[in-house]
């Protein structure tokens, strides 16, 4: 390579290459450097969006053939796509404390619905405050226990009604700490006013904004003018479904299927709309070439494939989310898809590797600022699941090793493990556990099952 | 309530007025109950859809109205109070029986048993009974003019049964069964956490 024509031919001559040029100059000579002087070129901004039990594939993006997500998909094309994501805990309390601390379940504390969030658990929010973000949570808390007491955050807007699900209208709203009505009848309006006000409010500090949705969770319940968005268009449904699979077998929902999907996707569609609002309030600002976005959900949802509705099961249709990070100037070809399998306990050392602050021991995830980066970077070649009874949900407690090719299943209780080969069948309809194929690769994936238990790496 | 006083004349054997029909109330609920599921498994498309929906249907509607046709067969076979209401209860019983052993897999029994003050149960259980109140009131209303008797149709407990089912049902559908649901696991957290 010819460095000489290299930098002849790719430098303009303006007045930052001078300086840069002079500095140089000055820094062989053993002077002080006039770019010292200079300010250092500001932090990224961070605006994680968090979305509920909205499943990987409900995106027009990646091909849903009804659903139109075009501020997602716009994510996307402006970043990368990571079709291989998961939640190590496909339930919202411990997804979410998962996604906060770095942490699997079995360590943050909240397995499921009704175990309480530690106040000891160190987020990321709090490291970033640490140094020198301005940081904000706005939505969603939904863990159980008290209201956390939240160390380094300069905005927190959640809510505790209905079991700290809250209410898709009128929701009443703690404001740091205060007791405060609904301006916005819209849940998902009300959060994305706040998400708005909070980055104006910001749009000089380094900031990190963690946007937590109510939407799209059950009752599935969008607002009056995305209501019928959907009306008459025919639904995808899997093979498996039929109208009642949603009221029988613990399945207990006040409706059939198709029609609680129908309002799934509107709510989907409504909160892509409020998605393109903060976006666009980047762009007003001029920050967005300076701000990584990074979209998620907490986990996936059912719609009658395995006679299931709700989440929690280790199949793909519950534990495989979408996660979408744009990052200006930093992913080398947008619009790209990543195969490598990333994690919801990825994110919180990924943000702090993002931001330059060191990933503590304890995360049990990694940062995949190497495959945002690279797309040759290699991922990981397996990881572990982990469910937790949940009263009173009729699923066993299981844990689970996912690999590239492969995913095994061990239950607590009565029940007998299962196998799939996720090449053959990605619908996981063919139990391999105790076949001929089965029993090959069996004592492998046992081994990375244990490896995995006692913490090994992922 | 009292005893049916059409009875006496008309009353059938205990095989006829209470074995038999419980009998047949709960042989149709495993059929429907077992139709439905089986028919998860017919790889048939048609047929399978025709199986799961039909059947689906007819065994939602059978679980939530069966009393409306079990408790008239009792009363007009003679049945005494207690075995109409029991005779007619054993298909919720069926069901929520069901529901507890299916919970047993998962929690213990103390928390399985638990399961069954959850809204949907406790919806169901209420429905019973006002239809069974309901029915109760009709029955007598159409033995009077049948027979000619001189019976009160109308008296405070079935009223009051009825009442409790109407007022039940709606706090539930009106969007009381969702903060019961919330109120529910917090006793749940109490009681076993």
């Amino acid at each position: 390579m010819n460095l000489k024509n290299d930098f002849f031919s790719n430098n303009r001559l303006t007045r930052r290459n001078v300086l840069k040029a002079g500095a140089a100059a000055l820094l062989a000579a053993g002077l002080p450097s006039p770019l010292s002087a200079m300010p250092e070129k500001k932090k990224p901004n961070i605006l994680f969006i968090l979305s509920d039990d909205h499943r990987w594939d409900a995106m027009s993006g990646v091909g849903h053939p009804v659903i139109k997500t075009p501020n997602m998909d716009r994510i996307a094309q402006e970043g990368v796509l990571f079709s291989n994501a998961f939640v190590t805990t496909s339930l919202c309390s411990p997804s979410r404390a998962s996604f906060l601390t770095g942490q699997y379940a079995h360590n943050h504390g909240v397995k499921n619905n009704l175990t309480p969030w530690d106040n000891t658990n160190v987020t990321f929010l709090e490291l970033m405050k640490k140094a020198g973000y301005s940081t904000g949570f706005i939505g969603k808390w939904h863990m159980p226990g008290k209201y956390p007491d939240l160390r380094g955050l300069d905005r927190f807007v959640s809510f505790t009604v209905d079991g700290g699900q809250g209410r898709y209208f009128n929701c009443p709203l703690i404001v740091d700490g205060k007791q405060t009505p609904s301006k916005k009848e819209y849940i998902t309006e009300e959060l994305t006013d706040y998400a708005n006000e909070f980055i104006t409010d910001h749009k000089d500090d380094p900031f990190c904004l963690y946007l937590s949705h109510k939407a799209a969770h059950a009752l599935f319940t969008p607002s009056e003018k995305f209501k019928h968005v959907y009306d008459g268009m025919d639904l995808p449904m899997p093979p498996e479904n039929d109208s009642w699979v949603g009221l029988t077998n613990g399945n207990l929902y006040p409706s059939t299927h198709k029609r609680l999907y129908r309002n799934y996707l509107a709510c989907l569609t409504e909160l892509d709309h409020h998605i393109g609002s903060v976006l666009n309030k980047l762009d007003e600002l001029g920050i967005a070439d300076n701000t990584i976005v990074i979209y998620a959900g907490d986990n996936g949802h059912f719609w009658g494939e395995h006679h299931l509705n709700d989440k929690r099961w280790y199949y793909e249709e519950s534990m495989r989310i979408p996660f979408i990070v744009r990052y200006p100037g930093m992913v080398p070809n947008p619009g790209r898809r990543a195969e490598q399998m990333v994690l919801n306990i990825d994110l919180a050392p990924t943000i702090l590797d993002m931001a330059g602050i060191a990933v503590p021991k304890n995360m049990d995830g990694k940062s995949i600022l190497p495959e945002i980066k690279n797309e040759n970077t290699r991922g990981r070649d397996a990881w572990l699941y982990e469910y937790f009874k949940d009263y009173s949900y009729n699923v066993p407690e299981h844990m689970a090793v996912r690999t590239n090719r492969h995913k095994y299943i061990e239950f607590v209780g009565r029940r007998k493990p299962e196998l799939y080969d996720l090449a053959d069948d990605p619908k996981e309809m063919k139990n391999l556990y105790g076949t001929p194929p089965g029993v090959e690769v069996l004592p492998a994936l046992k081994k990375r099952l244990e490896q995995l238990k006692q913490g090994g790496t992922i | 309530m009292k005893p049916n006083p059409a009875a006496d004349n008309s009353r059938r054997s205990l095989l006829l007025r209470y074995v038999i029909p419980s009998g047949m109330g709960v042989l149709a609920f495993f059929v429907l109950f077992e139709t439905y599921y089986l028919s998860w498994y017919v790889e048939n498309r048609i047929l399978h859809f025709i199986l799961t929906d039909v059947v689906g249907a007819i065994y939602g509607f059978y679980l939530l109205f069966h009393v409306l046709i079990l408790y008239p067969i009792f009363y007009f076979r003679g049945a005494a109070l207690h075995e109409r209401i029991l005779g007619t209860f054993v298909v919720t019983s069926c069901w929520l029986i069901k529901e507890v052993l299916r919970m047993t897999e998962f929690y213990s029994i103390a928390e399985s048993v638990f399961y069954l003050l959850m809204p949907v149960q406790i919806g169901i259980i209420l429905l019973a009974i006002g239809f069974m109140a309901a029915c109760e009131m009709i029955c007598r209303k159409i033995e009077k003019k049948k027979k000619a008797l001189d019976i009160r149709v109308v008296t405070p407990v079935p009223v009051a049964f009825v009442l409790l089912a109407i007022s039940g049902s709606a706090f539930i559908l009106r969007g009381g069964g969702l903060n019961y649901f919330f109120n529910f696991y917090d006793l749940y957290k109490i009681v076993f956490l």
